[in-house]
């Protein structure tokens, strides 16, 4: 069994469902997510291992929390509304799917999307053939670096790279890609975690800026719009 | 040495040529392997460590002929760059520079190396050479898309 550590912070305002005896368990601010290998209780989670659960809107996963008096949780995301997570709390000895507690609280689990990519990120690796030529591979500050600003991209924009590699430049490489247009969006982020953006077609460069205040990003994006 | 090697690739006494004997439209061959390609199936910027780009000189070389070289695969496939492309912007130019190994002997051995903003195109900028700051890193982005948009493919890799 494995136990991953996922930061839940509970919201007062929003506690109009969670009355005790399981409000003050929720009210801790860290809960704690059991995995275990082959068990099929626990096949529905999908994302077992991760750091950050993978799921869309309106999925629910079941999830075990220890030490409480109710151990059975059953999240779901989007619910009630975009943003906030429902908890269906259920006795494991009887788990007959009986709504024992409603429990309302905003997430402050990343967007699936936002975990989707720093998931991607941290998971990168060299070719075979660029280790074998002494590229080194992206740092953990650099991967760091680029979530921030992917995340930041995606949170401002809504847009979600299509292409993640590691660069023979060492660093990390994204490019975005216009759904309406030849126009792609690439950035760089080395590992002396300078990060450059790029916005070109098939054909132009059309501006190419080192990403160091939001409002680069933003030039970017309009770049990358214009068509 | 293989014994399919080419012989084309010997060096065999030949000399070392200047930049100013590359002709505009000289290629400049280049390997590439599946994984180097996008979600598109093109060949990214990711891709291109740039300077000193490794390349193989059209005129005394074939774009199969990339496979004899240090890690070189069967499987690998090729594209090309002009000459003229090489030296887009005056950023970068070839310089000839055959390898004079035992196992990978490659007379058509060409590396484009990174010009400074001053410098022509016909003088030969030292090997290793990458200009520090963020002003080189920018055009050497710009370089390396530049590269990406106007290269051709000769054949594809099949890994």
């Amino acid at each position: 069994m494995s136990t991953k550590v996922i930061n839940l912070e509970h919201s007062e305002q929003e506690t109009e469902f969670a009355s005790d005896p399981l409000g003050s368990y929720f009210n801790a601010a860290v809960l704690e997510k059991e995995t275990r290998e082959g068990d099929s209780d626990y096949s529905e989670t999908g994302n077992r291992g991760d750091e950050v659960p993978d799921w869309e809107e309106g999925e629910f996963q079941r999830w075990t929390f220890g030490g409480g008096p109710v151990s059975i949780v059953t999240l779901t995301k989007g619910y009630f509304s975009p943003g906030h997570l429902q908890a269906r709390v259920a006795d494991p000895r009887t788990d007959q799917g009986v709504v024992q507690q409603m429990l309302r609280f905003p997430i402050v689990l990343p967007d699936p999307s936002i975990g989707r990519l720093a998931s991607s990120i941290s998971r990168i690796t060299l070719p075979t053939r660029w280790i074998e030529e002494g590229v080194q591979p992206p740092t953990l500050e650099c991967r760091q670096k680029a979530t921030r600003i992917c995340t930041e991209i995606f949170e401002k924009f809504r847009l979600h790279p299509d292409f993640i590699a590691p660069s023979k430049e060492e660093g990390l490489f994204f490019v975005y890609r216009h759904p309406k247009s030849d126009r792609s969006l690439s950035m760089e982020i080395d590992n002396e975690l300078d990060c450059l953006g790029q916005v070109y077609d098939s054909g132009e460069i059309y501006l190419t800026e080192f990403i160091e205040t939001p409002r680069v990003i933003s030039a970017l994006v309009a770049a990358f719009n214009e068509f | 040495m293989n014994s399919d090697f080419p012989a084309r690739l010997r060096i065999a006494g030949r000399q070392r040529l200047s930049p100013r004997n590359f002709a505009q439209d000289d290629l400049l061959y280049r390997d590439f392997r599946l994984d180097y390609l996008n979600e598109q199936g093109e060949i990214e910027a990711n891709t291109i460590r740039f300077p000193d780009l490794s390349c193989n000189w059209s005129r005394f070389s074939l774009p199969d002929d990339v496979k004899y070289r240090e890690n070189g695969l069967n499987t690998d496939g090729c594209y090309s760059i002009t000459v003229e492309f090489s030296r887009f912007q005056n950023i970068a130019t070839p310089v000839h520079d055959p390898i004079q190994n035992v196992e990978f002997e490659n007379y058509a051995h060409v590396e484009v190396r990174e010009l400074k903003p001053e410098e022509d195109i016909f003088i030969e900028p030292p090997k290793g050479r990458k200009p520090n700051g963020k002003k080189a890193k920018k055009r050497r982005s710009i370089y390396r898309r530049h590269i990406c948009q106007n290269l051709t493919v000769e054949f594809e890799p099949t890994a």
